[in-house]
């Protein structure tokens, strides 16, 4: 079960501190149902990320969607996650003003981790849950993560072809 | 479960499927990580090569940060924090994006630094030598974890006031380690640094490789 409180404004974190009903943020781990982790592999902040649905539509899709209470989705939807399942966690995070700014920044260019958290506000843990989420929903697809690893030692061809890699890279360096 | 990876992600889940960006193929993404002490110039070295203005990006530190981004309630007390990170990115020929990460610059945060090296081709140290001993923490980190690094003297005012030699012996870094002089607001300076480090990786790599 979530570690979180099933409704932050009754049962506040922080032992009673006054929130303002109407505030106009989330905390940023409410936006991701509590989880702090990806539900997969740790996303390298330099991973890239590609919209892959038309943002103006609804970010959910089908088998995710259409679940009970898919309609209800709001922010106060994320001020009290009634949470049955990581998976449930998952579903309504799709749905959030997050989610959608990181399709809508991720639609017509790559756009890695590291950026989507500078330029949506959001850190660098919540964008990997999101994006995960987003990912395993089939609404945005990750590049870049074969690359994370330059040089594996336990795999005598990837040393190949990260020296090719390299080549290339320092090639383009030095004709800047 | 594993994370999807590009090349197996089933497209057909994706519903109205858009033609990915422009048809073109995803870049080949890089980085190359920037350490140093507390403002030793990361961000200046980054923005002098940069493609784009250097974003700053928020990084929570712990996993405990729920509850505590009201700083006016629980500032005596607060359990956790979030540290900016500065970064930049270099498009290259070839489809390669290079994206160059700035360290938070204090000890405390150098737990962080895993994730960021992760994946990564090397380091530069920047050095400030009046306050040389800020920079020993990177020097240790890159050393212990076999990551390819680079020390380079930042040269404020470009006058180097110490020589290379002298650098090396306090740092008592190993022969391999390239030492050099840079200057962080120059281009050609940065992209003199940054060509080291890939060549220094390279040279690891190629021995790594062989024997």
């Amino acid at each position: 079960m979530s570690p979180f409180p099933r409704d932050a404004r009754a049962e506040h974190p922080d032992g009673g501190a006054d929130e303002a009903v109407d505030a106009p943020s989330v905390r940023p781990y409410m936006v991701t149902g509590g989880r702090t982790r990806p539900s997969g592999d740790d996303l390298p902040i330099e991973a890239l990320v590609e919209c892959l649905v038309v943002p103006t539509d609804p970010p959910a899709v089908p088998g995710q969607g259409a679940g009970p209470g898919a309609e209800n989705r709001s922010s106060a939807t994320y001020s009290a996650p009634r949470l049955a399942s990581p998976s449930a966690a998952a579903t309504a995070s799709l749905a959030g003003p997050e989610s959608r700014r990181i399709l809508e920044l991720t639609t017509g260019q790559y756009l890695s981790v590291a950026e989507i958290s500078a330029h949506a506000h959001l850190p660098v843990g919540v964008v990997r849950v999101l994006v995960a989420d987003l990912a395993e929903a089939g609404a945005v697809r990750v590049h870049g993560l074969t690359q994370a690893s330059l040089s594996d030692p336990a795999d005598p061809r990837s040393g190949a072809a990260a020296l090719a890699v390299l080549e290339s890279v320092l090639n383009g360096i030095s004709a800047l | 479960m594993a994370f999807p990876r590009s090349d197996v992600v089933a497209p057909a889940a994706a519903g109205p499927a858009v033609p990915q960006q422009g048809g073109q193929a995803p870049p080949t993404v890089v980085k190359i990580v920037v350490a140093g002490g507390f403002a030793v110039g990361k961000t200046t070295f980054i923005g002098s090569i940069s493609d784009i203005e250097p974003l700053s990006t928020e990084a929570a530190m712990t996993e405990h940060s729920v509850g505590v981004d009201d700083a006016g309630m629980v500032s005596d007390r607060k359990t956790s924090t979030t540290v900016a990170m500065d970064f930049g990115r270099i498009t290259l020929p070839g489809n390669l994006w290079l994206y160059l990460f700035g360290t938070p610059g204090q000890d405390r945060f150098l737990f962080m630094w895993d994730d960021l090296v992760r994946g990564a081709i090397g380091a530069v140290v920047l050095v400030d030598t009046d306050r040389l001993d800020q920079c020993f923490p990177a020097v240790d980190y890159f050393e212990s974890r076999g990551i390819p690094f680079v020390v380079a003297v930042n040269c404020f005012e470009g006058v180097a006031r110490h020589a290379l030699d002298d650098v090396r012996s306090a740092l008592a870094v190993p022969a391999d380690v390239p030492v050099i002089y840079t200057d962080a607001r120059s281009r050609a300076a940065t992209k003199q640094a940054l060509v080291t480090v890939v060549q220094t990786a390279m040279r690891r790599l190629a021995a790594g490789t062989t024997g």
